[in-house]
Formats: structure tokens, sequence, C-alpha cells
């Protein structure tokens, strides 16, 4: 998904959620601001790179494929992009590394999306957008897991568009670093084949190029894990659903819903927008921003500003040491260790080394993880 | 979505999927299988390991040598044509593309040259004759040769049976 829809789709869905202009402004802000929050940014504002919530690409070519560097590309990746669906999934004649791999297949309404959204509850409005982001992306990214892995993420080259008239278009591939799609003639771009198991270039959705990210498109191909089986994504149907599950997850997150239960849509609130939410995410486009945030507007009554990843760095970096986990950004670096740390655990638990050693600080007390005494700190702080 | 009147996901249409990348790979595999011969040769040559018999090399002389490793290149440039064009062509075959069946008669004659190699490997290793860690070597090889000629020549008739029941469907 792009910032069309993390963006100004989520503020027409906390809108419709219940949400205030400004609290649903903040929200969206922080679910687009996790494809922002990357290292690099976070070094810029002398944050803990721990936080991280993305890698840019200069990132990734920078970073190393051994063990540690591939549990810092999975956490990061599998926490707030893909998250896995079942991580306990049956996997039949398969190796211990095959299985720990398969078993982080993104997708939607896992367990992990419930625990997402409870870990969020009671919580910033920050930690409420990070959990909009990954909910939503379970359902654009699912099939491809967040860690490199050539067996589960490749794809073969017969992509066909379904088109609306039901007719079977072939989807092109080119591979050209930084290229725009070419969305009337089907040919897009996407990442190069490469032989290497745990090659960067095999993380994620790469070789399916933005297909995933596109609201409009419907097609069908053949994922390397599903035993030549053929897949069909129907992106329009997906993201509705989304928008759906976003609005009933922000309701149970302000209190309106006794208890957030996956495989659960609230299809009430939005069905008044449905034909114009459809209209939107079936137009032929690869960005619908203008139209999500018309939409939005309409909601609302206010003009809903431009996203700009430096809006709330002044204030973060004005801030005392003391005062910055208050600020904006500091409670989203707060939910997204909170986030990270979750998912790192759940997988850890699930006896998949993929992403790395966690400790439960609950029962074991801090152990010297590094990356996460940002959060045993503010437990201390709010335990004081 | 497994319903869904665009998708292929009966057992035929995944084993074709399946067998037509069997295809495609070991095509490769049968290629690359055509240099074993040249760089086996080339090895004994560097290491100055005799190619025949040191007592057959000795009756031919240096005439008959030349004569006899003229052959035996000719030889070896027709095993490599032969196993190229196999290759090749089970690669179009398994990526879709329009190839004839000649090939699979060449492949039929590879599992054949396959299966003499093997009976003179086992019988030099029964008779005690030539290096004992070479006859395993070459034993291996030359039944991994066979394995891939046999699941290349399966696959490409299952591919071509598939094939003809679509067209006989559509039509």
């Amino acid at each position: 998904m792009q910032a069309d829809f993390h963006y100004y789709a989520t503020y027409c869905a906390a809108y419709l959620a219940g949400y205030s202009h400004e609290e649903a402004l903040a929200l969206c802000y922080s679910d687009q601001f996790v494809d922002c929050c990357t290292k690099t940014f976070l070094k810029s504002i002398s944050a803990t790179v721990h936080a991280a919530t993305s890698q840019s690409q200069a990132e990734l070519v920078d970073m190393r494929s051994d063990v540690i560097g591939l549990q810092d590309i999975t956490r990061i990746w599998a926490s707030f992009h893909f998250l896995p669906r079942d991580l306990k999934a049956p996997t039949p004649r398969a190796t211990k590394d095959y299985k720990n791999k398969y078993r982080l297949i993104c997708g939607p309404n896992g367990d992990l999306v419930a625990d997402t959204v409870e870990l969020a509850k009671g919580k910033s409005i920050q930690a409420a957008g990070i959990a909009m982001h990954v909910l939503a992306d379970t359902w654009a990214h699912r099939n491809f897991a967040g860690t490199p892995s050539l067996v589960i993420n490749n794809t073969d080259n017969s992509f066909y568009e379904i088109l609306p008239d039901g007719t079977l278009k072939k989807i092109a591939f080119k591979h050209s670093p930084g290229a725009a799609d070419d969305v009337e003639n089907n040919v897009y771009n996407s990442t190069v084949f490469n032989t290497s198991e745990n090659s960067i270039l095999n993380l994620g959705h790469g070789h399916a190029g933005h297909l995933p990210d596109y609201s409009f498109i419907r097609y069908k191909y053949m994922p390397a894990w599903d035993n030549y089986r053929e897949c069909l994504k129907d992106n329009p149907s997906d993201y509705y659903n989304a928008f759906c599950q976003m609005v009933f997850a922000m309701r149970y997150l302000r209190g309106q819903v006794g208890s957030f239960k996956t495989e659960t849509y609230d299809e009430d609130t939005v069905k008044p927008y449905k034909d114009r939410i459809m209209e939107i995410l079936t137009k032929r486009q690869e960005d619908a921003s203008e139209d999500w945030k018309a939409l939005g507007m309409e909601l609302s009554g206010e003009d809903i500003p431009d996203f700009d990843v430096s809006t709330h760095v002044e204030e973060y970096k004005n801030a005392s040491s003391e005062e910055r986990d208050d600020t904006f950004l500091g409670r989203f670096i707060l939910a997204a260790l909170q986030q990270k740390s979750m998912v790192t655990n759940k997988i850890y638990t699930s006896g998949n080394l993929l992403a790395g050693f966690s400790i439960d600080y609950n029962t074991k007390g801090f152990a010297g993880i590094r990356d996460y005494l940002k959060l045993v700190k503010e437990r201390m702080r709010q335990e004081v | 979505m497994e319903n869904s009147g665009y998708l292929q996901n009966d057992p035929e249409s995944i084993r074709y999927r399946r067998n037509s990348n069997t295809l495609t790979i070991l095509g490769a595999g049968v290629s690359i299988f055509g240099f074993w011969g040249i760089i086996k040769l080339f090895t004994q040559i560097a290491l100055g390991i005799h190619i025949f018999d040191a007592s057959d090399e000795e009756a031919l002389g240096d005439i008959g040598m030349i004569i006899a490793m003229f052959f035996l290149v000719i030889i070896m440039a027709f095993d490599v044509l032969l196993r190229l064009f196999v290759g090749l062509r089970a690669r179009r075959d398994g990526q879709g593309k329009k190839v004839g069946k000649s090939y699979l008669v060449f492949i039929v004659w590879l599992m054949i040259g396959s299966i003499g190699s093997i009976y003179i490997v086992i019988d030099s290793i029964l008779q005690g004759s030539g290096a004992f860690f070479d006859n395993y070597v070459a034993l291996f090889m030359e039944l991994s040769s066979l394995g891939i000629c046999l699941e290349v020549f399966i696959a490409a008739i299952s591919v071509r049976r598939y094939r003809a029941k679509m067209k006989k469907e559509s039509n």
C-alpha cells in the first residue's frame, strides 16, 4: 500500500470510526510515517535506531546478509509490513528452515493482527496509527514474507491481469530500478531474479513489483511456496475489506466495541460510502491520493494537509531528553518499539529464530537486549 | 478465491506446470552434462593420466594415437552437440514454445548411451581395472545423466499429453 491508502484512506476510516479531524490526522500521519521511519531518519533526529519501522533502498543495499543482519531485516519487515498470518502453520515434508520461513508468510485475520490491535488499545494515537498500517498491509501484502527468501517470495513470470470484463491480459515486468510503471500498457517494474536464498532482492513482494500496492488491479500469478498452484489477488476487494476492518478496529480502540475479533468488518458504518469507495479502489491509477483526499474532506469538511515527513521533527529535536517521549515522534517511537518487541517475541516463542531472540521482560527481567532498553525505561518511568 | 473460474488449480494443471518447470530446469542440466566429457578429457591430459590403457597406447603408436584422439574428439563433439540440442529443446518445450518431437528420440539415444557407459564402468569396477576412485566418479556422473534424461523424457511426454488434451477440448 502507498500513501493514498495509508494516509488519506486511513483518515477517512478514522473519521468514520468516530475520531475527530485532529485525531484522525494524527492517526493517519502515524500510519503513513511507518513507511518513513528508517534508521537514517532516526539518526538524523538522534533517536534510537532500534525503533526503525522501515528501511530505505540504500539501507537495504548496505545491510549484511549474515544471521544478525537477516534478523534485523525480519524484525522490521515482519513486524510492520508483512505481519505473519500463522506462526504455527503446518508444512508437511519440509525442513525446519523452510518451515520457519513459510510461517512468516503474511496474510489477513491471523492471531497477530488481533494481538497488534490489542497492543494499541489504551495507548497513544500513534500506536493506533501503527496498528492500522500493520492491519492494512496484511491485506495488501498477503502471500509474501517479510524476510529475504527465494523459496517463499519468488514468483514465476506468468502474471495475468483480470480486466473488469473478465478477460485476461498478460502482465510484463522490466527490471529498471527507479523507473515508473506503465499502467496503461501493463508493464511494471520488479526486482531482478537472484538465485541467492537470502538475498535482499528476495525480500517481500519485490518479484511482483508494486502490483500489491495498487488498489485497482486484480491479477493471478503463481507464488513459489504454493506447489505450482495459481493464486488470485483481488486488490479492490482486499482493500475494501481492509478499510472496513480498520473502521471496526478503530471503533474498538475508541471503546465503542467490546472486543476485537478477526474476520469482522464494520460494513454498516461504511455502507453509505461503499459505491464511492469502490469507485476509488477500482479506478485505474497509480496513486489514488486525490480521490481519497476529496472523500476525506467531504466527510469532515476540513482540509487535509499533504503528508510531510518533517512535520514533527522540530518538536522532537527541541524537546529536552525528559520530554522527548511525550512528543509526537517520541510516542511514535515507543509504540513502534512495543509493536516490534511484541511481534519478535511471538515469532521467537513459536520456536522460530528468524527474527532473533526475545526475552519476556515480565518473567525474566531485563537480560541485556539493548534494542528494547528504551521500552524497559519507559515501563519504569510509568511505574514511578 | 479458490473456486474462482480464473484459477486452474486442478491436479492435472498443477502437474503440467510442475513438469514444464522440470523441463526448463533439467533442460539446462542436460546441456551442462554435455561438457562433463570435455572437462574429463582435459583434466586427464593436464594431469598426465592415460586416456586409453597404457598397453593400447603403446600398440597404437604415435600415428595411431593421433587418429584415435581425432575420433575421440569427433565423438565427444557429437555428444556435446546432441546434449545441447536436447537440453535447449527441452527448455523451450518447458517454456511453452513450439518444439518438434525429434528431441525425444535423441533423449532415448542419450539414455541408451548412458546405460552402455554404466555397464562398462560397472564391468570395470568388477574387473578391478582402472583407478578405483575414477570408476566411482564416472559411475555417479553416468547415473546422474541417466536420471536427468529419464526425468526429462517423462516430463516431456506428460506435458505433451496435457497440451494435446487441452487442444482437443478447445476444439
